[in-house]
């Protein structure tokens, strides 16, 4: 009887499988997205909640300290993205065609750093940046060099977070580049050599293009990632001195968490989500060519 | 290109690879080297790099000072259920978008993949304001059922459920067995691999989880490691010994689970990017 199933019968089946993850998603993700929309329009407190139209939106468009954390968050994604995927590219340039053992060690000494989570590092580099005892200023000391209080210097603050997030975390990207790296033909280069072409040009001609698609997936789920840091921010600098690290998540998060700001904070995170949505398409629509080989 | 030059070349690419590892290791050994050491040396001039006194006292300090036993159960039983219940419920997902025929099966798979652009922040706010409403805060629920089902974990089964051949599948069917037979005795079997790689990110995910915990709980008993080691931060702020003591503690699992699924993680990255 059930060797040729209806269409119908078939696709209730699928639906069951699908429901535990589709009611899930509808719970979690679905409905809080619709309700944050409505919420972003609204003034909300516990006492009444009642309609303001843009007033939230308008509200936090003109707000310095909103604006300051977007540039931070923009600087913070510019700088972390673009300087990971040229680290992460040279470091699988430099292993690729190394004996796998070394391949081995080297993807897990680069990945480590991410593994332990943000917490953990972020408590790392809070003993490291310490303006008194911490390594880095005993190492300046000891050379006779200035010594910022980095986390606690508008100035230095946010470079030094933007460095700990460079320093670790490239793991991932090395490994993706890697596994591209070594599905591109040698022959490629073989005729490319017969040709005299340089290395430099070999690898602008070449290599750089070829690797094209995961570029574009390491830019794209970089600058995700990136566009939403929290964690750093929260335990280095709560944002501060004087707003020079306050991203968007950490503002949001502020806003709603300690001055419970229900519909500005909603209303920030949708501008922060459709920022990520462009940004993402764009790059996407502009980078994304299908490359065979 | 000279041999003598490209013996230069290769050694200045080792020296390069070698820096970079030590640089990025680095904090890690200072936690591990500070962890061990007395208050004292953990603030001398100059630093010392290699331990001179060990000792266990930062250790002891931290059990006495903080709850850190129970949020290790914490973390531990959340992370664990989370992975287990999620791989059931998106491998189930998984194999109805990778191998069944239903109608919209395109669109509704988009939609869900659109979700992935969303800020986890525009949902934490709604979800905040419902659950403080239903009194579900600073519960186990709010922190282990919105996990039980992850887009990025569908997405990852079904890329993968797909390089299967349906003559396998079809097989099965044409001798009768059900839907749910084949699931679970020819589906999940094949699809360890994967499984494997998305379960050792869901743990990974769930154990450095921070604004979730952040937000949703407020006692000191339903902290996650996490969560303790950032309030300890903040309440000894210059007691780096029990901090990197802390810090070497909530890094431990993630190290072990690091070199014992090594080879999981690298086919998830895989998986996720160069079939997507």
């Amino acid at each position: 009887m059930s060797s040729v199933r209806l269409p119908m019968r078939r696709a209730a089946i699928a639906w069951l499988f699908l429901a535990p993850a589709l009611l899930i998603i509808a719970a979690f993700n679905l409905y809080p997205l619709a309700y944050a929309f409505v919420l972003s329009f609204q003034h909300y407190s516990i006492s009444g909640t009642s309609w303001v139209g843009l007033e939230n939106y308008r509200r936090v468009l003109a707000d310095p300290i909103v604006h300051r954390a977007f540039a931070n968050t923009l600087e913070y994604t510019a700088v972390v993205v673009t300087g990971g995927i040229a680290i992460s590219l040279s470091l699988a340039l430099l292993l690729h065609g190394r004996s796998s053992a070394w391949q081995t060690t080297f993807k897990a000494l680069y990945y480590l750093p991410a593994q332990i989570g943000a917490v953990v590092s972020a408590v790392i580099w809070v003993y490291i940046f310490a303006p008194v005892d911490g390594l880095l200023n005993h190492i300046l000391a000891a050379l006779h060099l200035p010594q910022p209080l980095w986390l606690a210097n508008s100035h230095t603050a946010l470079p030094a977070i933007i460095a700990t997030a460079l320093i670790g975390g490239h793991g991932a990207a090395v490994i993706l580049y890697l596994a591209a790296l070594s599905g591109i033909p040698q022959s490629y280069y073989e005729s490319a050599r017969l040709d005299g072409v340089g290395a430099w040009t070999q690898f602008w001609r070449i290599t750089f293009p070829l690797l094209r698609p995961t570029t574009v997936y390491v830019l794209i789920i970089g600058v995700i990632g990136s566009f939403q840091v929290f964690g750093s921010v929260y335990l280095m600098t709560q944002g501060g001195p004087q707003f020079s690290t306050d991203t968007v998540v950490y503002d949001i998060y502020d806003a709603f968490f300690k001055r419970g700001q229900v519909g500005s904070a909603c209303a920030e995170a949708f501008l922060l989500g459709l920022i990520i949505v462009a940004v993402s398409l764009l790059q996407y629509r502009t980078l994304a060519t299908d490359v065979e080989y | 290109m000279s041999s003598t030059e490209r013996r230069a070349r290769h050694a200045g690419a080792t020296v390069a690879l070698v820096a970079w590892a030590a640089l990025s290791v680095f904090p890690l050994y200072w936690m591990l080297l500070t962890a061990f050491s007395p208050q004292a040396d953990t603030v001398a001039f100059p630093p010392h790099f290699f331990p001179r006194r060990l000792t266990l006292d930062n250790f002891a300090w931290l059990f006495s000072h903080a709850a850190i036993g129970r949020w290790f159960v914490n973390s531990l039983a959340v992370a664990a259920s989370v992975t287990a219940g999620s791989l059931l419920i998106n491998a189930m997902a998984g194999y109805a978008f990778a191998k069944m025929r239903f109608p919209h099966r395109e669109l509704v798979f988009w939609m869900l993949l659109s979700l992935l652009m969303v800020p986890e922040i525009v949902m934490l706010i709604p979800l905040y304001v419902v659950v403080n409403d239903l009194w579900l805060s600073d519960t186990f629920f709010v922190l282990i059922v919105p996990f039980l089902a992850s887009v990025w974990g569908i997405f990852l089964i079904k890329q993968f459920l797909q390089t299967l051949p349906d003559a396998l599948l079809e097989a099965a069917r044409i001798d009768g067995a059900s839907e749910w037979l084949i699931f679970r005795k020819i589906v999940l079997p094949l699809a360890k691999p994967v499984l494997g790689a998305l379960g050792t990110f869901t743990f990974v995910g769930q154990w450095n989880s921070l604004l979730w915990w952040l937000l949703f709980t407020s006692s000191a008993e339903m902290r996650n490691v996490q969560v303790g080691l950032a309030s300890l931060r903040f309440q000894y702020a210059t007691l780096y010994g029990p901090l990197m003591a802390g810090a070497l503690l909530a890094a431990i699992p993630m190290i072990v689970v690091f070199f014992a699924f090594q080879r999981s993680l690298v086919r998830g990255l895989t998986i996720g990017a160069l079939k997507g």
